[in-house]
């Protein structure tokens, strides 16, 4: 299921922390195989990285995490969710973004 | 320059060993910081800042921010349009708290003509079939029928933080329009027989919001779109680790030519320009303005597998900025590598995190290391901090520690005819930071006063770097005039709003 996932969804998280943390080594993966994607940045080091403790589930589902964002922190006041401290469950489901993107 | 360019000698190398450059030219600005090479729209790659020196609008300043670097003219079929899921800020401090007290917020939306495209009847069987192109005839004025793309914006100024609630709308003064229209790139002279006037037609006389001057509605001035490069700076030498003769780079056989040699000169860039009056940007006693451009997106993305022309992938979250440039090269050269991508996410106000790169710079070291007689100036640097972080005593200090581009708006404007490609630099007594402003060679009103686009900031900053604000015991070097051998004038700039000349043609049409 998460290979089916992977060519049909790509994850693109375009964070202040990730470019600390990950630098351009390319987005996190829905398998997470082989990396250490997803495992935090130091977003909070910069001043629009939010919190490391600014919300959400510490452990929520890598896809979890992106669907909050999108659904309910899509807006033109807030501040971007760090992702100092987190850790990411990467084992999505292959439905995880379908209702999403409908 | 991308971000300023030619600075960078050193800091190229530091750059190059670290950027897996993709071939072609790789300018100091443009593409300065690793994550940001993976989305050119939002890269800002100049900042401009100085009152305007169009004859008669000596009560204007002009603040340009440049973005999506190193456009080939041909770069087709889809050119160079700006992001619609990206919000483009202009940011100005006018009390030297480090924090913005204006906030000028550029969004951007991209439209097929019609909602699906210009379609061409193909048959038989009769057939509406959409064309692959941007455009599907010849286009003249400001007439849009030929274009298969609409690119239209709008601008809200937020006032005392960039994230506060209700920002307000800048409006057209004709007719209190909020939406403009982008000009189409400069495809080429069959698309567009007279680009210059085409692009004319999208300059706009704009209303700011919050201001007032006699009793009416302040006006300014917008353009966005595209213009021609005016960035000078010798980037394939420098990536190479200064690959060029000693007497070349310590100026024995001079500055280089107006407009030769330049390896920016065929490319073309994207302006968000603004002249606004000086009376509305100016805030209480404090007479320098500090500025800076930064480009966010939203924190999340989701591509979608069946991606449309609207809507390729899903965004969303707060915005999250990933581009950040006031000052010409400082994230090109004087920042390190591991701290690039955080230091364009990062704010003015934060700067204290990178202040040991301002105090004990590596460019200067590494300068030193390729050109031996070039030696590099003791540290700590409280040259740099000036230059760089505070402002200069006497000239644009503001009472801030943060990197900004910092403009004294109550020194007088030099007309183009009398500006020196060295800026302010000739206003400091020889091997000091003390300036004299009867000095022969002083004219105040450039970098890094603010930033002119005919100055030469990349000659400057490096001059700078190698110790010519200081005695000659810090700087053995101090006295040399560094250049990159590329010069950087006002001779490839207008002499009016917004500038910058008009963008390098696509194609040009051959004379039957």
């Amino acid at each position: 299921m998460k290979t089916k996932l992977n060519l049909v969804l790509a994850f693109g998280l375009a964070l202040a922390g990730v470019a600390a943390g990950c630098g351009d080594e390319g987005p996190s993966t829905v398998d997470g195989g082989g990396g250490n994607s997803g495992t935090g940045g130091n977003g909070g080091m910069n001043p629009d990285g939010g919190s490391p403790d600014g919300g959400g589930d510490a452990n929520a589902t890598f896809g979890a995490f992106v669907i909050d964002l999108i659904k309910n922190k899509t807006n033109e006041t807030g501040t971007p969710e760090s992702l100092e401290g987190r850790t990411f469950d990467m084992s999505e489901d292959v439905g995880t973004f379908v209702e999403l993107l409908k | 320059m991308i971000k300023s360019t030619k600075t960078v000698s050193a800091l190229a190398l530091a750059t190059t060993m670290a950027l897996p450059m993709s071939g072609g030219v790789q300018a100091s600005s443009h593409r300065e910081a690793p994550f940001i090479t993976s989305m050119p729209k939002v890269d800002a790659t100049d900042l401009y800042t100085f009152r305007s020196y169009e004859p008669n609008r000596q009560d204007f300043v002009t603040i340009i921010a440049n973005y999506y670097p190193l456009q080939d003219p041909g770069g087709g079929p889809n050119f160079f349009m700006m992001d619609p899921n990206a919000l483009y800020e202009i940011h100005i401090d006018n009390n030297g708290d480090a924090k913005e007290d204006m906030s000028f917020q550029f969004r951007f939306k991209n439209d097929l003509a019609g909602g699906t495209g210009v379609a061409l009847d193909i048959g038989p069987p009769a057939m509406k079939v959409e064309i692959p192109l941007i455009n599907a005839g010849e286009t003249v004025g400001a007439d849009r029928s030929k274009l298969n793309v609409k690119e239209t914006y709008t601008v809200k100024l937020a006032r005392n933080g960039r994230r506060t609630a209700n920002p307000a709308d800048v409006v057209n003064v004709t007719g209190d329009a909020k939406e403009f229209v982008k000009p189409m790139d400069y495809i080429g002279q069959k698309s567009f027989p007279n680009y210059a006037e085409y692009a004319k037609a999208h300059q706009y006389d704009i209303k700011i919001p919050g201001c007032e001057i006699a009793a009416k509605p302040a006006q300014g001035r917008m353009f966005v779109g595209q213009r021609k490069e005016g960035f000078a700076v010798n980037v394939g030498v420098i990536f190479d680790l200064i690959n060029a003769p000693a007497a070349v780079v310590t100026g024995t056989m001079g500055r280089g030519a107006p407009n030769k040699g330049n390896p920016l000169e065929g490319k073309n860039v994207t302006t968000l320009a603004l002249e606004l009056p000086i009376a509305c940007v100016l805030a209480g006693a404090q007479k320098t303005i500090g500025s800076w451009t930064t480009a966010s997106v939203r924190q999340a993305r989701v591509l979608d597998p069946k991606p449309t022309f609207a809507r390729p992938a899903l965004e969303g979250g707060a915005w999250t900025q990933v581009s950040r440039l006031s000052m010409p090269l400082v994230n090109e050269v004087i920042i390190g590598l591991k701290d690039k991508n955080l230091f364009n996410a990062s704010e003015p106000s934060g700067d204290g995190q990178f202040l040991r790169y301002v105090t004990h710079p590596t460019l200067a070291a590494l300068i030193n290391s390729l050109f031996m007689p070039a030696k590099a100036p003791t540290t700590p640097r409280d040259d740099l901090v000036a230059a760089f972080l505070t402002g200069v005593e006497g000239v644009n200090k503001n009472g801030s520690t943060a990197e900004m581009q910092r403009l004294n708006l109550s020194l007088p404007v030099t007309l183009i005819e009398a500006q020196n490609n060295l800026g302010a630099l000739g206003c400091f007594k020889p091997g000091s930071a003390v300036v004299d402003t009867a000095l022969p060679t002083c004219d105040p009103a450039g970098f890094p006063n603010g930033r002119r686009p005919g100055d030469d900031t990349v000659d400057i900053e490096l001059r700078v770097m190698m110790g010519a604000l200081l005695p000659a015991d810090k700087a053995p070097a101090g006295a040399v005039p560094f250049t990159d051998g590329v010069l950087q004038d006002d001779s490839d700039f207008d002499n009016a709003f917004p500038y910058l000349k008009t963008p390098l043609p696509g194609a040009i049409t051959a004379p039957m």
